[in-house]
């Protein structure tokens, strides 16, 4: 594999034009884990999911498009009918396959078709120790079935790496997890938070608090110099941060590198496909606000270039931020960091309180945010509730 | 360009302020990324620049190309003998390599597989 292949994600994005690079591909809701975080409350499938033929038009599609990446997600990708074909097509468009799944499925047969295919790496889901995994998908075995899922590809010869939710129920995990993961020769370790979308707005109790960034980012960054030398590239997903002290080393794929966040980057570099064919800028953001066509009606490049749905990112400015972001001193930069994250606490973009930065100036001031929820999410893929946010002592009882 | 601060690396906002947001030391105008740092951000891959991620998506290779997979991250050593990656101190059983924290732990085999002190998962932890 070649450098230029690697650093397809890495780019300035005023050295490019807007195309849809790097593509979240959901080919079916149908998921064998029904998982309390599900953003997409998977389970079943849609009840009108692109067909074989249709799929493999839009990887035609994709690839006219200038598409160099592409993960493949589900539910569960695998359980979609043309799955591996879906892989090969790519594969032969030109496209990085990729996927991330849950591993249930994923034994050695699979695992060999899989390479047969041509997928470049497969991502496995691991949200903390077997309790914590477990627990959240209240399934005994699942901790086992991922795990040994790494250990499947390894032996198929496919580059595996590891997703995690970070959460309230494994928030305690982290350095452990790490080490187990290490075990499994893993390539690369993608950390997020868990957002109050889908079932996990159902769940209050995952959710973290702004003020436990203050912790948590100070362990991501000696847990990504530890990474680094053990030549795993760990990088956080777009709702970690944001130019907290660590924000370079978080967000480069060197030990001396300057990268930091430039913004949500949905519609402008990113896209996201629902399995009905809804396309999205961002595969976690929220259908009813977002969805900017359908793949069944419009051709890609028609919905990219015309829908105002995908394009929000692309003129946003200061002026679109509101609260304590619109005072940032970065804001010009950082504009109010993850949209998916940020509409789905407060109710729209353009305020996101977990920011790493933000929860440091306020605790130099001895404050801090506390959210408490105040709507409800609807019970869909893909939606979200509301939350207040609380002004309060940093230490309450002192 | 976002410029660091020359005592703690946190990035320094875009309009100058007198002292770093985050280390709080004053900032001398102009503040300016080194030469050394320049030539190794140009030789990390480019001066600035951002990787495209999603919360569903797939981290990036490593630079360097994934490691090639193999039978395990760890060979035996003095300090984890099994070579599990858990080395004596946190390994409850540093002659089985299936015995470590994070392992699988099958309740009802009698074992203790990841080191939680019960047989399976223990509770309340």
């Amino acid at each position: 594999m070649t450098r230029a292949a690697q650093s397809t994600r890495r780019l300035h994005p005023q050295d490019h034009p807007w195309h849809p690079r790097y593509v979240v591909w959901e080919l079916t809701l149908a998921c064998d884990h029904t998982c309390g975080h599900c953003g997409s409350r998977a389970g079943r499938a849609r009840p009108d999911e692109l067909t074989l033929p249709e799929a493999l038009q839009v990887v035609a599609q994709l690839q006219a498009a200038g598409t160099r990446d592409v993960v493949l997600i589900g539910g569960e990708a695998y359980l979609y009918t043309g799955f591996l074909e879906i892989v090969a097509a790519l594969r032969e468009a030109g496209i990085r396959p990729l996927m991330t799944s849950g591993g249930r499925g994923l034994k050695p047969p699979r695992c060999r078709d899989l390479k047969e295919a041509g997928i470049a790496l497969v991502s496995i889901s691991v949200d903390g120790l077997s309790q914590a995994h477990n627990a959240i998908r209240e399934s005994p075995t699942s901790y086992r079935d991922a795990t040994r899922a790494l250990t499947n590809l390894r032996d198929a010869g496919i580059p595996a790496a590891a997703n995690t939710n970070v959460n309230r129920r494994n928030l305690h995990d982290l350095e452990a997890l790490y080490e187990v993961l290490r075990s499994f020769d893993i390539t690369a370790w993608q950390v997020q938070l868990t957002a109050p979308l889908g079932r996990a707005a159902d769940h209050e109790g995952f959710i973290l608090q702004p003020f436990d960034l203050l912790d948590l980012l100070p362990r991501l960054d000696a847990l990504k110099r530890r990474a680094f030398e053990d030549g795993i590239l760990l990088m956080p997903g777009n709702n970690l941060g944001y130019f907290g002290p660590e924000e370079a080393l978080l967000r480069s794929q060197h030990p001396d590198g300057r990268d930091h966040w430039m913004g949500c980057q949905a519609g402008r570099f990113v896209l996201g496909i629902e399995s009905d064919g809804a396309v999205k800028g961002c595969p976690s953001l929220q259908t009813d606000a977002y969805v900017g066509g359908n793949l069944r009606q419009q051709p890609l490049q028609e919905i990219w270039d015309h829908a105002p749905h995908l394009a929000f990112a692309r003129a946003r400015t200061r002026d679109d931020l509101w609260g304590y972001c619109k005072t940032c001193d970065f804001a010009d930069v950082c504009l109010g960091g993850c949209t998916f994250t940020a509409h789905a606490l407060l109710g729209r973009p353009g305020n996101n309180p977990y920011c790493h930065l933000r929860a440091r100036e306020l605790a130099a001031r001895g404050l801090r945010e506390r959210l408490v929820r105040a709507q409800p999410a609807p019970g869909r893929p893909f939606d979200n509730g509301r939350f207040d946010l609380v002004v309060e002592p940093l230490n309450p009882s002192s | 360009m976002l410029t660091p601060c020359p005592h703690c690396q946190g990035f320094l906002p875009p309009q100058p302020r007198a002292a770093c947001p985050h280390c709080h030391r004053a900032i001398t105008p102009p503040a300016r990324s080194s030469l050394l740092t320049t030539a190794l951000a140009l030789a990390s891959g480019g001066l600035v620049a951002t990787t495209l991620m999603a919360c569903y998506g797939a981290p990036p290779p490593p630079p360097g190309g994934p490691n090639p997979p193999s039978s395990s991250a760890c060979e035996p050593s003095e300090e984890d003998t099994d070579g599990d990656c858990s080395t004596a101190d946190v390994d409850c059983d540093d002659t089985q390599r299936d015995v470590h924290p994070g392992a699988e732990d099958v309740e009802g085999d009698g074992q203790d597989q990841n080191c939680d002190g019960v047989d399976g998962i223990a509770q309340g932890g």
